[in-house]
């Protein structure tokens, strides 16, 4: 029955079939049932296919051509991984990449923040002008005990004069110690040096025939 | 440019013949040409996701079949020697697919309870079909008949459902569905005949219109 609707009898099978079906009631009601049955399936609906199928064939369709032509040949395929390892390490690379000027920049930040502190640089006092970075100590006033010509020999003292501008200590450079000696120590006045407009320690050299101020 | 894969017109006998049609396509694609790629997809897109629709119980997982058989008619475009036309071929690969499918969806979920048992305790294939959420709306909207075409094929067995559908709609030849299908041509009278009859005894009954559902002509 199959084959007959499908004309895939030949005869005289076809004309038994054509009889059969006019005589018995049964038959010919299933042979109607299986063209109706086929008549429904030939009129289903063709399924739609959705919209993005297309778009992704055509992208499978792009990496099997990019896959055939990278085996095509072993040019082709060293062209292929060197292709590959420029990307793979352009990737790696790309986060600790900075834009020029900003990593020029950043760069030479670090290496001066890096190296200045370790450079010395060599400072002569007594070569420097005065200024309001740094000025010496120096006498406001000799004491009144000081009676300079009562001794012959040339006295050379250096004192150490604080932040306050008061004597701390001595070195006698030459000379004898007398009591002359001490009591103009004792009783002289003296200005404090200067670091950057702030009073700080410093030294004064007094010669009893003559005062020379030094730093 | 697309058009030039498509036909050729011979100045002696007119139009190209399908199978020269099929040569050249094929060839162009073995040579790698971009545009012989996108023209297999425009002209098998449809027809493919078709058949793959009606050969799966669950037309869901459609989509995925479907580029699975166009990957493999890229990868093994160089193994089709023309003895056959280019959609006997393609349909080929597209019923190897679904059922490889299947096989593949048996071994996952063969531990799933199976929603509902015969009285006997057994289960038959029908029971296995998965549910295609149809719902009322769909009923009224789309069709009862066709709604009910569209289960009886799904809960018949896939090796007969193959069958049916190749012959019924997708109208092809007993010699073609043979070349599809890689059997006799006995095996696929049999196996139309039996799907036929497979179908038409789950719809027993059912196709003919029933009085709940007859429209009152007089107030239409």
């Amino acid at each position: 029955m199959s084959r007959y609707m499908d004309n895939r009898l030949a005869q005289p099978e076809r004309s038994n079939v054509i009889l059969h079906l006019a005589a018995c009631g049964e038959c010919a009601t299933r042979y109607e049932q299986m063209v109706e049955l086929r008549r429904n399936l030939r009129s289903l609906p063709i399924a739609p296919a959705p919209a993005r199928l297309a778009t992704d064939l055509h992208v499978l369709a792009s990496r099997e051509l990019v896959r055939r032509r990278r085996r095509s040949s072993v040019s082709a395929l060293m062209q292929s991984w060197g292709d590959r390892a420029r990307l793979l390490i352009d990737n790696l690379m790309r986060p600790l990449a900075l834009p020029f000027v900003g990593g020029g920049l950043t760069s030479a930040l670090f290496m001066f923040g890096i190296l200045m502190p370790n450079i010395g640089f060599i400072h002569n006092p007594a070569n420097d002008t005065p200024s309001g970075i740094y000025t010496e100590a120096s006498v406001i006033k000799v004491a009144a005990f000081a009676s300079p010509g009562k001794s012959s020999d040339d006295t050379v003292v250096e004192v150490y004069i604080d932040g306050q501008g008061h004597m701390v200590d001595y070195n006698l450079l030459q000379g004898k110690m007398t009591g002359e000696i001490g009591n103009l120590l004792l009783f002289s006045t003296f200005t404090p040096a200067t670091m950057f407009m702030q009073p700080t320690a410093g030294k004064v050299v007094i010669r009893r025939s003559q005062i020379v101020v030094k730093g | 440019m697309a058009d030039s894969l498509l036909f050729e017109i011979n100045p002696e006998s007119g139009v190209e013949s399908p199978a020269r049609a099929d040569a050249r396509l094929a060839s162009a694609l073995r040579e790698g040409s971009q545009e012989a790629y996108e023209l297999l997809v425009a002209r098998f897109q449809q027809p493919v996701y078709n058949l793959v629709y009606r050969l799966m119980a669950d037309p869901g997982d459609s989509y995925d079949v479907v580029q699975e058989v166009f990957l493999k008619v890229f990868r093994n475009i160089g193994t089709f020697r023309n003895q056959s036309s280019l959609k006997t071929w393609i349909y080929r690969i597209a019923v190897n697919e679904v059922h490889n499918y299947r096989r593949w969806l048996f071994r996952h979920r063969r531990q799933e309870v199976v929603l509902e048992d015969d009285s006997e305790g057994g289960k038959n294939f029908g029971d296995a079909v998965a549910d295609r959420g149809r719902s009322p709306y769909d009923y009224a909207l789309n069709g009862e008949k066709r709604v009910m075409i569209e289960d009886a094929l799904a809960r018949i067995n896939p090796i007969f459902r193959a069958a049916v559908v190749l012959r019924d709609v997708e109208d092809l030849s007993y010699e073609e569905i043979a070349d599809v299908l890689d059997i006799s041509l006995g095996t696929v009278k049999s196996r139309i005949t039996r799907g036929r009859e497979a179908m038409r005894r789950q719809l027993e009954g059912q196709l003919e219109p029933q009085p709940a559902f007859q429209w009152d002509t007089a107030a239409g």
